[in-house]
């Protein structure tokens, strides 16, 4: 059911990455998983065209104007539905923020990715505090050096903290395996261990971090709903 | 809604170093209705929102220009993509006009009109 987005309107900050990582993650475990690509660039359409057998489904026969019938359709069929969207803000970016029960937000541990990552954010809110219903969402930071922080790292972190924004404990740390599924057309699991450095590393990176996202979303499911003309107690 | 603290302790949870163990997803099913809430209220407030932060409808990709001819001198516009593609689909629906052609044919039609 929980249906989760990869948005920020930088480029290149990791959005396919995560929901390709994470869709293998959950499929290892036995989910049955449907990404949605509505990034007309398709990466993960491409991603699916070219494998010979993945683990998830992919669909990408999607635009602004089908895409919230698309989640639904697909909710109704998959334990998990991830949607991927591109970089940049777009009237179909809100509109899957809308259809979301969580929205992760890949940042690349840089000053100059922080903004667009915060005007996402602000964005997410704007949704939520509209819709009257807070839109979870976590930061997610990625491609970093699982041994060392860089300064501009803890920089973040704390600016992070500081706005009282919830970021997640885990990362997606850089790794070959990760670029590889994607050039290899294979799902991370996949992969030939022989070939691949610390690909158990990328493994279990991706698992733990698929745990805490399944924390995330288990506080969600037993979050109430609206308390509009609650009874008294 | 979980700040910093509320998720400090998910991982570290019997995350066993090395092992990868089996993760329990059992309790996430396919929603048998809806996903809960109103697909046509939440696309209106998504749309109302775009439109504030003036984001553009469509997917944004750069349409390609098929054109032969040569520009005799250089302007550079720049303004919203979506404003450049429109005027790029018309070079291409005139069948592959030069920016500098289309740039006429809607000063004519202005003129026509005014
Ligand atoms: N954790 C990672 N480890 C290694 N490589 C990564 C990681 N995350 C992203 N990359 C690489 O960085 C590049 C950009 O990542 P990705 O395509 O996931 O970003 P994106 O946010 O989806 O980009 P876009 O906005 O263009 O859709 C890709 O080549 C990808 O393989
Ligand atoms: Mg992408």
């Amino acid at each position: 059911m929980p249906v989760i987005a990869a948005a920020n309107s930088k480029g290149g900050a990791g959005k396919s990455t995560l929901i390709m990582v994470l869709a293998c993650a959950l499929a290892e475990h036995g989910a049955s998983v449907t990404v949605i690509d509505a990034d007309p660039q398709r990466t993960i359409g491409g991603w699916s065209d070219a494998a010979d057998k993945l683990p998830v489904k992919v669909r990408y026969d999607v635009d602004e104007d089908s895409i919230r019938k698309v989640i639904e359709e697909e909710a109704r069929k998959a334990q998990f539905v991830l949607v991927d969207i591109q970089g940049r803000a777009s009237r179909l970016m809100s509109r899957v923020l809308m259809a979301c029960d969580l929205a992760l937000i890949p940042l690349s541990p840089s000053e100059c990715d922080a903004d667009p990552a915060a005007r996402t954010v602000e964005l997410i809110m704007e949704c939520g505090a509209d819709s009257r219903r807070e839109i979870p969402f976590r930061i997610v930071f990625n491609r970093t050096n699982p041994s060392i922080a860089t300064t501009s790292e803890r920089e973040i972190i704390a600016d992070i903290r500081e706005a009282g924004f919830p970021l997640l404990k885990g990362h997606l740390h850089d790794r070959q395996a990760y670029r590889l599924m994607y050039s290899r057309k294979c799902s991370l699991f996949d992969l030939d261990e022989t070939k691949v450095s610390n690909l158990d590393k990328a493994k279990i990176n991706s698992q733990e971090l698929l745990e805490e996202i399944l924390t995330v979303l288990r506080e969600g499911k037993t979050e109430v709903v609206p308390v509009i003309g609650a009874e008294a107690e | 809604m979980g700040k910093f603290s509320d998720i400090k302790k998910t991982i570290d949870d019997g995350a066993g170093e090395g092992a990868t163990r089996k993760i329990d997803v059992s309790d996430f099913a396919p929603v048998s209705g809806s996903i809960g809430r109103d697909p046509s209220r939440d696309d209106e407030i998504a749309d109302r929102i775009a439109r504030k932060h003036g984001l553009p409808g469509e997917p944004v990709s750069r349409v390609k220009l098929v054109r032969g001819s040569v520009v005799m001198d250089k302007v550079f516009v720049q303004g919203p993509i979506t404003t450049i593609n429109r005027f790029k689909e018309l070079c291409n629906d005139r069948g592959g006009i030069t920016y500098a052609e289309a740039l006429k044919l809607l000063l004519d039609r202005y003129d026509e009109t005014n």
